[in-house]
């Protein structure tokens, strides 16, 4: 099955905002002096885990809204919710058990898509709100030339 | 000492277990979500794209509690048992003349 190209978009997007708050996360560790390989490997497991869990999401709601079925399609991401939050237990509880990665690293890490999209739905709500502004400045000044 | 181990450890779990009965409520509503995505997208079938945009980020912050529940499961499952544990073998050697009476006078020797 081909995936979305708006499934895709939002991944990439996804994707980008949780290497920049990766690379957040490694320079934080720098500057506290508690950087090793333990804390990037870390953050690559879950971060990337994180990604694929966006992914999988994408693609359940796209097969979902293929079906059409509204039923169907409750069913269908009701049990990929599921199986993603297991797969992403075993993730984490790998992540945190293997002294290999960071603890911390790694339970940080998981957040960083639903970060971005909070950046990102506070930027968007931020320009509507900018530009419902400028839309009500327009419209008032618009009907100054009309009573004028 | 071994009781009191294995209290934390059961307490731990059944926080763990408590904690992930908040993994359901995404995924009720994620279905719910979808469902009525399906019905707008019936309607309105050029509004596609559109609306599994806006679905998709709903569907990922409507999940971000199931996340929460997962990561404090996890913490309580592998991180707070070895904290807890220590702290309790500490505070147990630390205070042993204590117990040792506080044993004593609960025995009535």
């Amino acid at each position: 099955m081909k995936i979305d190209r708006v499934v895709l978009r939002e991944t990439r997007f996804v994707a980008v905002g949780t290497v920049f708050f990766s690379a957040l996360l490694q320079l934080a560790f720098l500057a506290i002096g508690a950087w090793d390989l333990a804390v990037l490997l870390g953050t690559l497991l879950s971060a990337g885990a994180g990604v694929l869990n966006f992914l999988l999401l994408g693609v359940t709601v796209q097969r979902a809204l293929a079906v059409g079925d509204a039923e169907r399609a409750k069913a269908m991401l009701r049990l990929s919710q599921r199986l993603r939050m297991l797969a992403l237990l075993a993730v984490l509880a790998v992540g945190v058990a293997l002294s290999v990665f960071s603890s911390v690293a790694v339970v940080v890490s998981v957040f960083f898509p639903r970060m971005t999209l909070i950046v990102r739905q506070a930027v968007l709500a931020k320009r509507s709100r900018a530009a419902a502004a400028a839309k009500g400045e327009e419209g008032i000044s618009n009907e100054d030339k009309d009573n004028a | 000492m071994e009781l009191a181990i294995a209290l934390i450890f059961a307490a731990c779990a059944l926080g763990a277990g408590t904690a992930m009965i908040a993994g359901i409520g995404p995924g009720i509503g994620e279905g719910y979500a979808v469902g009525k995505a399906c019905e707008a997208i019936a309607r309105q079938p050029e509004m596609k794209g559109s609306v599994t945009t806006t679905m998709l980020m709903g569907c990922a912050v409507a999940e971000t509690t199931g996340l929460y529940a997962l990561v404090i499961a996890i913490l309580l499952i592998f991180v707070a048992p070895g904290i807890l544990g220590d702290k309790l073998i500490d505070l147990i050697e630390g205070n042993k003349d204590l117990i040792k009476e506080l044993l004593a006078a609960s025995t009535g020797a």
